[in-house]
Protein backbone atom coordinates (compact mmCIF):
# COMPACT_ATOMS: atom_id res chain seq x y z
CA UNK A 1 0.00 0.00 0.00
CA UNK A 2 2.99 2.40 1.11
CA UNK A 3 4.68 1.47 -2.27
CA UNK A 4 1.28 2.47 -4.29
CA UNK A 5 1.20 5.32 -2.55
CA UNK A 6 4.74 6.29 -3.30
CA UNK A 7 4.13 5.96 -6.93
CA UNK A 8 1.11 8.17 -7.20
CA UNK A 9 2.33 10.62 -5.85
CA UNK A 10 5.60 10.45 -7.55
CA UNK A 11 3.19 10.15 -11.00
CA UNK A 12 1.70 13.38 -9.29
CA UNK A 13 5.01 15.03 -9.33
CA UNK A 14 5.96 13.88 -12.56
CA UNK A 15 3.09 14.91 -14.06
CA UNK A 16 3.14 18.25 -13.10
CA UNK A 17 6.72 19.13 -13.69
CA UNK A 18 7.24 18.25 -17.46
CA UNK A 19 3.95 17.29 -19.03
CA UNK A 20 4.19 17.36 -22.83
CA UNK A 21 7.96 16.10 -24.29
CA UNK A 22 7.15 11.91 -23.94
CA UNK A 23 3.43 11.62 -24.35
CA UNK A 24 2.10 10.15 -26.43
CA UNK A 25 5.45 8.24 -27.50
CA UNK A 26 4.78 4.99 -28.47
CA UNK A 27 7.68 2.14 -28.26
CA UNK A 28 7.47 -1.67 -28.77
CA UNK A 29 9.86 -4.66 -29.24
CA UNK A 30 10.77 -7.90 -28.19
CA UNK A 31 11.98 -8.96 -24.39
CA UNK A 32 13.75 -11.70 -22.94
CA UNK A 33 14.34 -12.47 -19.18
CA UNK A 34 15.98 -14.90 -16.71
CA UNK A 35 13.53 -15.91 -13.91
CA UNK A 36 13.97 -17.52 -10.67
CA UNK A 37 10.67 -19.31 -10.19
CA UNK A 38 8.89 -20.67 -7.06
CA UNK A 39 5.97 -21.90 -5.73
CA UNK A 40 5.64 -20.41 -2.16
CA UNK A 41 2.50 -20.84 0.55
CA UNK A 42 1.85 -23.77 2.47
CA UNK A 43 2.95 -27.25 1.97
CA UNK A 44 0.89 -29.38 3.34
CA UNK A 45 0.81 -33.28 3.67
CA UNK A 46 -1.69 -35.40 1.39
CA UNK A 47 -3.22 -37.90 2.72
CA UNK A 48 -4.55 -41.26 0.53
CA UNK A 49 -4.94 -43.83 3.05
CA UNK A 50 -1.69 -44.98 5.35
CA UNK A 51 0.40 -43.21 2.72
CA UNK A 52 1.71 -39.39 3.28
CA UNK A 53 3.11 -37.57 0.33
CA UNK A 54 4.85 -33.80 1.51
CA UNK A 55 6.33 -31.38 -0.65
CA UNK A 56 9.46 -29.34 0.75
CA UNK A 57 10.85 -26.94 -1.78
CA UNK A 58 14.36 -27.16 -2.08
CA UNK A 59 15.63 -24.30 -4.49
CA UNK A 60 14.16 -22.36 -7.35
CA UNK A 61 13.99 -23.39 -11.05
CA UNK A 62 15.74 -21.16 -13.46
CA UNK A 63 13.88 -20.11 -16.65
CA UNK A 64 14.38 -18.38 -19.65
CA UNK A 65 11.50 -16.07 -21.36
CA UNK A 66 10.57 -15.08 -24.36
CA UNK A 67 7.80 -12.27 -25.84
CA UNK A 68 6.56 -8.92 -26.51
CA UNK A 69 5.74 -5.41 -25.09
CA UNK A 70 4.46 -2.42 -26.23
CA UNK A 71 5.21 1.17 -24.14
CA UNK A 72 2.52 4.12 -24.65
CA UNK A 73 3.64 6.77 -22.84
CA UNK A 74 0.53 9.26 -20.97
CA UNK A 75 3.23 11.73 -19.60
CA UNK A 76 6.69 12.52 -19.42
CA UNK A 77 7.28 10.67 -16.64
CA UNK A 78 4.62 7.98 -16.79
CA UNK A 79 3.79 4.91 -19.28
CA UNK A 80 1.51 2.28 -19.22
CA UNK A 81 3.41 -1.05 -20.99
CA UNK A 82 1.79 -4.14 -22.17
CA UNK A 83 3.66 -7.45 -22.43
CA UNK A 84 2.67 -10.82 -23.68
CA UNK A 85 5.70 -13.46 -23.11
CA UNK A 86 5.83 -17.18 -22.95
CA UNK A 87 7.15 -18.25 -19.39
CA UNK A 88 8.17 -21.20 -17.75
CA UNK A 89 7.31 -21.21 -13.73
CA UNK A 90 7.73 -23.95 -11.28
CA UNK A 91 10.10 -25.26 -8.32
CA UNK A 92 12.59 -27.86 -7.17
CA UNK A 93 11.13 -29.67 -4.57
CA UNK A 94 11.92 -32.96 -2.42
CA UNK A 95 8.97 -35.34 -2.14
CA UNK A 96 8.75 -37.26 1.26
CA UNK A 97 6.28 -40.47 1.22
CA UNK A 98 5.29 -42.00 4.42
CA UNK A 99 3.76 -45.23 4.53
CA UNK A 100 2.07 -45.57 7.72
CA UNK A 101 2.46 -49.51 8.54
CA UNK A 102 1.32 -51.65 11.15
CA UNK A 103 4.66 -52.76 11.93
CA UNK A 104 6.33 -49.21 11.77
CA UNK A 105 6.49 -45.94 9.58
CA UNK A 106 8.67 -45.94 6.36
CA UNK A 107 9.78 -43.14 5.03
CA UNK A 108 11.57 -42.19 1.51
CA UNK A 109 12.85 -39.04 -0.20
CA UNK A 110 12.86 -38.49 -3.67
CA UNK A 111 13.46 -35.47 -5.97
CA UNK A 112 10.96 -34.23 -7.74
CA UNK A 113 10.53 -30.48 -9.83
CA UNK A 114 7.50 -29.07 -11.34
CA UNK A 115 7.07 -27.22 -14.29
CA UNK A 116 4.63 -25.00 -15.83
CA UNK A 117 4.11 -22.98 -18.80
CA UNK A 118 2.19 -20.36 -18.83
CA UNK A 119 1.28 -17.15 -21.62
CA UNK A 120 1.61 -14.24 -19.15
CA UNK A 121 -0.27 -10.81 -19.59
CA UNK A 122 1.03 -8.55 -17.71
CA UNK A 123 0.31 -4.41 -17.50
CA UNK A 124 2.19 -1.64 -15.79
CA UNK A 125 2.67 1.49 -14.66
CA UNK A 126 5.67 2.98 -14.89
CA UNK A 127 6.88 6.22 -12.62
CA UNK A 128 10.22 7.61 -14.33
CA UNK A 129 11.35 9.83 -11.43
CA UNK A 130 14.19 10.51 -13.11
CA UNK A 131 14.97 10.60 -17.39
CA UNK A 132 16.45 6.48 -17.48
CA UNK A 133 15.07 4.96 -14.45
CA UNK A 134 11.72 4.22 -13.67
CA UNK A 135 9.83 2.33 -10.57
CA UNK A 136 7.28 -0.43 -12.17
CA UNK A 137 3.82 -1.49 -10.49
CA UNK A 138 1.11 -4.14 -12.03
CA UNK A 139 -0.10 -6.71 -12.52
CA UNK A 140 -0.74 -9.71 -14.83
CA UNK A 141 -3.34 -12.54 -15.90
CA UNK A 142 -2.00 -15.90 -17.53
CA UNK A 143 -2.93 -19.04 -19.11
CA UNK A 144 -1.73 -22.36 -18.61
CA UNK A 145 -0.59 -24.00 -21.43
CA UNK A 146 0.90 -27.31 -20.02
CA UNK A 147 2.13 -28.69 -16.55
CA UNK A 148 4.81 -31.32 -15.93
CA UNK A 149 6.66 -32.59 -13.06
CA UNK A 150 9.98 -34.18 -13.72
CA UNK A 151 12.84 -35.36 -12.00
CA UNK A 152 16.14 -33.51 -12.55
CA UNK A 153 18.79 -35.43 -10.50
CA UNK A 154 17.27 -39.24 -10.99
CA UNK A 155 17.88 -41.61 -13.41
CA UNK A 156 14.42 -41.79 -14.43
CA UNK A 157 14.31 -38.73 -17.17
CA UNK A 158 10.70 -39.12 -18.30
CA UNK A 159 8.33 -36.43 -17.34
CA UNK A 160 4.75 -36.95 -16.26
CA UNK A 161 1.69 -34.89 -16.73
CA UNK A 162 1.54 -32.61 -13.03
CA UNK A 163 -2.37 -32.75 -12.45
CA UNK A 164 -4.74 -30.20 -10.45
CA UNK A 165 -2.87 -27.51 -11.56
CA UNK A 166 -5.50 -24.19 -12.00
CA UNK A 167 -5.80 -23.30 -16.07
CA UNK A 168 -5.68 -19.63 -15.03
CA UNK A 169 -3.23 -17.51 -12.78
CA UNK A 170 -2.56 -13.94 -11.83
CA UNK A 171 -1.27 -11.74 -9.51
CA UNK A 172 0.72 -8.69 -8.66
CA UNK A 173 4.22 -7.37 -9.81
CA UNK A 174 6.53 -4.88 -8.90
CA UNK A 175 9.84 -3.53 -9.97
CA UNK A 176 12.79 -1.00 -10.66
CA UNK A 177 14.18 -0.64 -14.01
CA UNK A 178 16.89 1.34 -16.48
CA UNK A 179 15.68 2.74 -19.65
CA UNK A 180 17.82 4.00 -22.52
CA UNK A 181 17.14 4.45 -26.31
CA UNK A 182 17.88 0.56 -27.38
CA UNK A 183 16.95 -1.26 -24.37
CA UNK A 184 15.37 -1.56 -20.92
CA UNK A 185 16.46 -3.15 -18.42
CA UNK A 186 14.17 -4.27 -15.16
CA UNK A 187 14.34 -6.46 -12.36
CA UNK A 188 11.48 -7.14 -10.86
CA UNK A 189 9.05 -10.09 -8.53
CA UNK A 190 6.04 -11.41 -9.24
CA UNK A 191 3.50 -12.82 -7.10
CA UNK A 192 0.69 -15.18 -7.95
CA UNK A 193 -2.96 -14.38 -6.25
CA UNK A 194 -4.42 -17.65 -7.31
CA UNK A 195 -3.61 -21.08 -5.81
CA UNK A 196 -1.68 -23.04 -8.67
CA UNK A 197 -3.45 -26.18 -7.65
CA UNK A 198 -6.79 -25.60 -7.83
CA UNK A 199 -8.87 -28.79 -5.75
CA UNK A 200 -6.07 -29.60 -3.35
CA UNK A 201 -7.11 -28.13 0.23
CA UNK A 202 -3.40 -28.76 2.16
CA UNK A 203 -1.53 -27.27 -0.24
CA UNK A 204 -1.93 -23.28 -0.68
CA UNK A 205 0.83 -22.31 -3.45
CA UNK A 206 1.36 -19.59 -5.58
CA UNK A 207 3.28 -18.67 -8.18
CA UNK A 208 6.54 -16.67 -7.04
CA UNK A 209 9.23 -15.24 -9.87
CA UNK A 210 12.17 -12.83 -9.39
CA UNK A 211 12.82 -12.01 -13.14
CA UNK A 212 15.82 -9.77 -14.77
CA UNK A 213 14.09 -8.35 -17.66
CA UNK A 214 15.76 -7.28 -21.50
CA UNK A 215 13.12 -5.44 -23.43
CA UNK A 216 14.77 -4.31 -26.76
CA UNK A 217 13.37 -1.53 -28.68
CA UNK A 218 12.65 -2.25 -32.13
CA UNK A 219 10.99 0.60 -32.80
CA UNK A 220 10.71 3.96 -30.55
CA UNK A 221 9.12 7.32 -31.22
CA UNK A 222 11.64 8.96 -28.77
CA UNK A 223 14.47 7.60 -31.33
CA UNK A 224 12.64 9.66 -33.68
CA UNK A 225 12.38 12.69 -31.42
CA UNK B 1 7.28 -107.64 3.92
CA UNK B 2 6.13 -104.73 1.82
CA UNK B 3 2.97 -104.16 3.82
CA UNK B 4 4.78 -103.99 6.76
CA UNK B 5 6.98 -101.63 5.62
CA UNK B 6 3.82 -99.05 4.17
CA UNK B 7 2.30 -99.59 7.50
CA UNK B 8 5.77 -98.51 9.61
CA UNK B 9 5.81 -95.59 7.02
CA UNK B 10 2.21 -94.26 7.75
CA UNK B 11 2.73 -95.39 11.43
CA UNK B 12 6.06 -92.90 11.66
CA UNK B 13 4.77 -90.59 9.10
CA UNK B 14 1.47 -89.48 11.46
CA UNK B 15 4.08 -90.47 14.88
CA UNK B 16 6.14 -87.46 13.44
CA UNK B 17 3.36 -84.60 13.02
CA UNK B 18 3.80 -81.63 14.92
CA UNK B 19 0.75 -79.60 12.84
CA UNK B 20 3.73 -78.16 10.38
CA UNK B 21 4.31 -81.66 8.24
CA UNK B 22 0.34 -82.05 7.72
CA UNK B 23 -1.49 -78.97 8.33
CA UNK B 24 -4.65 -79.92 8.45
CA UNK B 25 -7.33 -77.33 9.85
CA UNK B 26 -8.23 -79.01 13.32
CA UNK B 27 -11.00 -76.29 13.16
CA UNK B 28 -13.42 -73.68 11.12
CA UNK B 29 -11.41 -70.41 11.81
CA UNK B 30 -8.62 -71.21 9.68
CA UNK B 31 -8.65 -69.07 6.15
CA UNK B 32 -8.81 -65.72 4.71
CA UNK B 33 -10.49 -63.02 6.07
CA UNK B 34 -10.44 -59.70 5.14
CA UNK B 35 -9.10 -57.01 7.67
CA UNK B 36 -9.53 -53.49 9.27
CA UNK B 37 -6.59 -52.40 11.56
CA UNK B 38 -6.42 -49.05 13.95
CA UNK B 39 -2.27 -48.48 14.07
CA UNK B 40 -1.83 -45.70 16.96
CA UNK B 41 1.80 -44.59 16.59
CA UNK B 42 4.46 -43.17 19.21
CA UNK B 43 7.91 -41.59 19.03
CA UNK B 44 10.69 -42.53 21.79
CA UNK B 45 9.10 -40.49 24.17
CA UNK B 46 6.04 -42.15 24.03
CA UNK B 47 3.33 -39.56 22.77
CA UNK B 48 0.79 -40.69 20.50
CA UNK B 49 1.44 -38.40 17.11
CA UNK B 50 -0.36 -40.59 14.70
CA UNK B 51 -3.11 -42.89 14.21
CA UNK B 52 -3.50 -44.75 10.61
CA UNK B 53 -6.22 -47.22 9.60
CA UNK B 54 -4.99 -50.22 7.46
CA UNK B 55 -6.67 -52.28 5.21
CA UNK B 56 -5.78 -55.75 3.94
CA UNK B 57 -6.21 -59.95 3.99
CA UNK B 58 -4.81 -61.86 6.17
CA UNK B 59 -4.43 -66.17 6.45
CA UNK B 60 -5.19 -67.57 9.62
CA UNK B 61 -3.44 -71.26 9.76
CA UNK B 62 -3.71 -73.01 13.31
CA UNK B 63 -2.60 -76.70 14.00
CA UNK B 64 -2.52 -78.02 17.46
CA UNK B 65 -1.29 -75.38 19.73
CA UNK B 66 0.20 -73.05 17.35
CA UNK B 67 -0.13 -71.19 14.10
CA UNK B 68 0.45 -68.22 12.05
CA UNK B 69 -1.19 -65.07 10.53
CA UNK B 70 0.15 -63.61 7.23
CA UNK B 71 -1.35 -60.20 7.19
CA UNK B 72 -1.39 -58.95 3.79
CA UNK B 73 -1.82 -55.45 3.49
CA UNK B 74 -3.68 -53.56 0.41
CA UNK B 75 -0.78 -50.56 0.60
CA UNK B 76 2.71 -52.10 2.23
CA UNK B 77 4.56 -54.80 3.10
CA UNK B 78 3.24 -58.83 3.97
CA UNK B 79 4.67 -60.11 7.01
CA UNK B 80 3.53 -62.94 9.11
CA UNK B 81 2.87 -63.05 12.74
CA UNK B 82 3.53 -66.77 15.03
CA UNK B 83 0.94 -67.35 17.53
CA UNK B 84 0.71 -69.84 20.30
CA UNK B 85 -1.05 -70.92 23.23
CA UNK B 86 -3.83 -71.78 21.27
CA UNK B 87 -6.48 -72.70 23.81
CA UNK B 88 -10.59 -73.64 23.11
CA UNK B 89 -13.68 -72.18 24.72
CA UNK B 90 -16.72 -73.56 24.86
CA UNK B 91 -19.05 -70.31 24.78
CA UNK B 92 -22.43 -70.79 26.43
CA UNK B 93 -24.19 -70.59 23.71
CA UNK B 94 -22.10 -73.23 22.16
CA UNK B 95 -20.55 -71.53 20.04
CA UNK B 96 -16.25 -72.50 20.02
CA UNK B 97 -13.75 -69.63 20.27
CA UNK B 98 -9.87 -69.79 20.06
CA UNK B 99 -7.59 -67.67 22.20
CA UNK B 100 -4.44 -67.40 21.35
CA UNK B 101 -0.78 -65.68 22.62
CA UNK B 102 1.44 -63.29 20.27
CA UNK B 103 4.91 -64.71 21.23
CA UNK B 104 7.72 -62.04 21.18
CA UNK B 105 9.75 -62.06 17.81
CA UNK B 106 11.81 -60.29 15.44
CA UNK B 107 10.79 -59.17 12.04
CA UNK B 108 13.16 -57.58 9.74
CA UNK B 109 11.47 -55.34 6.79
CA UNK B 110 13.09 -52.77 4.19
CA UNK B 111 16.43 -53.13 6.58
CA UNK B 112 14.69 -52.35 9.79
CA UNK B 113 14.05 -54.71 12.28
CA UNK B 114 10.86 -54.80 14.68
CA UNK B 115 10.14 -56.48 18.13
CA UNK B 116 6.59 -57.64 18.09
CA UNK B 117 4.40 -58.93 20.87
CA UNK B 118 1.37 -59.00 21.93
CA UNK B 119 -0.77 -56.53 24.27
CA UNK B 120 -2.73 -58.79 26.22
CA UNK B 121 -5.85 -56.63 25.62
CA UNK B 122 -8.66 -58.69 24.08
CA UNK B 123 -11.24 -59.94 26.46
CA UNK B 124 -12.75 -63.20 26.05
CA UNK B 125 -16.87 -62.60 26.98
CA UNK B 126 -18.51 -65.29 27.13
CA UNK B 127 -22.20 -64.97 25.32
CA UNK B 128 -23.73 -64.36 29.01
CA UNK B 129 -21.46 -61.62 29.68
CA UNK B 130 -19.03 -62.60 31.78
CA UNK B 131 -14.99 -62.71 31.51
CA UNK B 132 -13.00 -65.52 30.38
CA UNK B 133 -9.77 -63.81 30.46
CA UNK B 134 -7.36 -61.68 28.45
CA UNK B 135 -5.70 -62.58 25.69
CA UNK B 136 -3.80 -61.51 22.58
CA UNK B 137 -6.05 -62.30 20.18
CA UNK B 138 -9.84 -64.43 19.87
CA UNK B 139 -10.73 -66.47 16.85
CA UNK B 140 -14.56 -67.41 16.28
CA UNK B 141 -16.29 -69.92 15.16
CA UNK B 142 -18.42 -67.30 13.17
CA UNK B 143 -15.50 -66.16 10.93
CA UNK B 144 -14.57 -63.03 13.29
CA UNK B 145 -10.88 -62.82 14.31
CA UNK B 146 -9.62 -59.87 16.54
CA UNK B 147 -5.96 -59.56 17.78
CA UNK B 148 -3.99 -56.93 19.18
CA UNK B 149 0.07 -56.49 18.85
CA UNK B 150 2.96 -54.12 19.80
CA UNK B 151 5.70 -52.93 17.07
CA UNK B 152 8.82 -51.67 18.38
CA UNK B 153 11.24 -50.55 15.63
CA UNK B 154 14.82 -51.53 17.81
CA UNK B 155 16.52 -49.20 15.80
CA UNK B 156 14.57 -45.90 16.53
CA UNK B 157 12.80 -46.82 19.41
CA UNK B 158 9.21 -45.82 18.02
CA UNK B 159 6.64 -48.07 18.77
CA UNK B 160 2.94 -48.93 16.65
CA UNK B 161 0.17 -50.59 18.76
CA UNK B 162 -2.06 -52.40 16.44
CA UNK B 163 -5.45 -53.64 17.09
CA UNK B 164 -7.13 -55.95 14.18
CA UNK B 165 -10.57 -57.02 13.86
CA UNK B 166 -11.22 -59.19 10.92
CA UNK B 167 -13.70 -61.87 9.03
CA UNK B 168 -14.05 -64.01 6.45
Amino acid sequence: MLFVSTCLCFAHFGLAQDLETKKGAFEFGLQHSINFTSLVGDYGAITYGNREEKYTPVRNRTTFDLGLFANSYLSNSLSLQFEVYYTFMGAHLQKTTSIYHELGKFEGKESESFAMDYIRLPITLNYYPSDKAFIQFGGYVASLLSSEKFYPWEYDKTRKTLEGVNRFDAGLMGGIGLDTKVVKLSFRYTYGLQDVFDKDENNNLRNSVLQFVAQWKLSSDLRKK
Amino acid sequence: MKKLLVVVFLFGAFACDDGDIFDVPVNDVDGDYSYNSSSDYFDQKGELYKNSINRGVLDVQIASTVGRISIIPYLGWTFGIDISNIQTHALANGSTAYTFRIRQQQIDMQSRTFNIFGTGNKELLDSNGSSLGMYDGILYDDGVAEFEYQSIDIGSIEYVITSTTASN
